[in-house]
């Protein structure tokens, strides 16, 4: 019997395919005797989904001062999109406001932890990333998906 | 500027200005609401004094308005030492009812403190009112 590899390709999972959220998994299973087969998956989180969700809701704000900024919308979805790259599913559902400037304030919570995502509204202001977790807290000025990810893993962990 | 001291007792109402300054799910005020807005918290953050206020009508003032919090002036003092609750001199007379929380940072000058103070003014606050009110 000829072994090979296939691809098998399964549609109906990717719930945005337009999403920066949308995570290929490719999965490895043994099919038949000693033949590999790769199956390819766009796997969303509903919650990453929600949270862009409500984003675009106060992007959408009639007065100007409540919508966020061009520079904290890009510096959030960018920072989201990675973060939904690290974490896949396990994306928890934001919070989100817009604070001085029009910076974007994107919040995880659950328990005595929380996760802050600070998108300043312009480059002269201020972008960060604060956790706490019961009497610890931390502060990061180097923003990006993969420190995020730290952060929430960290702050939102099952006690 | 000078301040005068609120007394202990006082109790303060903090309004919710903006969309989510309350938890979309839990309804609960977040940090979000005790970040002072350099545009719009210049000497300190606004509150009004809860015995000189009729919430309904002050709450409607505001072009939109999603509810209040309450805070309690001595538990303000509490939570740092820099932390303080007064009015404005020239407030007294044309806005009696009218105070403002000092010694918050702005984020971009410390964000870390700001921060923290904020978590902690959302630990003692409690939730008065969720009413949408628009002009």
């Amino acid at each position: 019997m000829a072994t090979g590899t296939l691809l098998l390709y399964s549609p109906r999972v990717a719930r945005r395919p337009d999403s920066p959220a949308t995570i290929t998994i490719v999965q490895r299973a043994e099919i038949h005797q000693g033949a590999s087969a790769v199956s390819s998956d766009a796997v969303t989180s509903g919650d990453y989904v929600i949270t862009l969700g409500r984003i675009a809701e106060l992007k959408s704000e009639v007065d100007e001062e409540d919508r966020p900024s061009d520079h904290a919308h890009g510096c959030a979805l960018k920072v989201l999109a990675e973060t939904a790259r690290e974490l896949s599913l396990d994306f928890p559902r934001a919070s989100v406001s817009v604070g001085p400037n029009r910076g974007l304030r994107i919040t995880w919570s659950r328990g005595h932890g929380e996760v802050r995502l600070v998108c300043g509204g312009s480059a002269a202001n201020k972008s960060y990333i604060y956790s706490e977790s019961g009497s610890q807290h931390g502060v990061e000025y180097v923003v990006d998906g993969k420190r995020l990810a730290h952060h929430l893993r960290w702050a939102l962990r099952e006690a | 500027m000078t301040v005068t001291p609120l007394s202990c007792e006082e109790i303060v109402l903090r309004a919710l200005l903006k969309r989510n300054w309350c938890h979309e799910d839990t309804k609960r005020i977040k940090a979000d609401a005790f970040i002072r807005d350099p545009k719009r918290d210049l000497d300190g953050l606004s509150v009004n004094i809860r015995s000189k206020t009729e919430p309904a009508s002050w709450l409607s003032s505001f072009s939109r308005s999603f509810g209040a919090d309450t805070l309690h002036t001595g538990s303000i003092r509490d939570i740092d030492r820099e932390l303080n609750v007064g009015q404005a001199e020239e407030d007294a007379e044309a806005y009696p009812e009218h105070a403002i929380i000092t010694g918050l940072p702005f984020s971009d000058d410390d964000p870390e403190r700001a921060e923290i103070l904020a978590s902690r003014l959302v630990e003692i606050s409690r939730t008065f009112d969720r009413t949408m009110r628009k002009k």
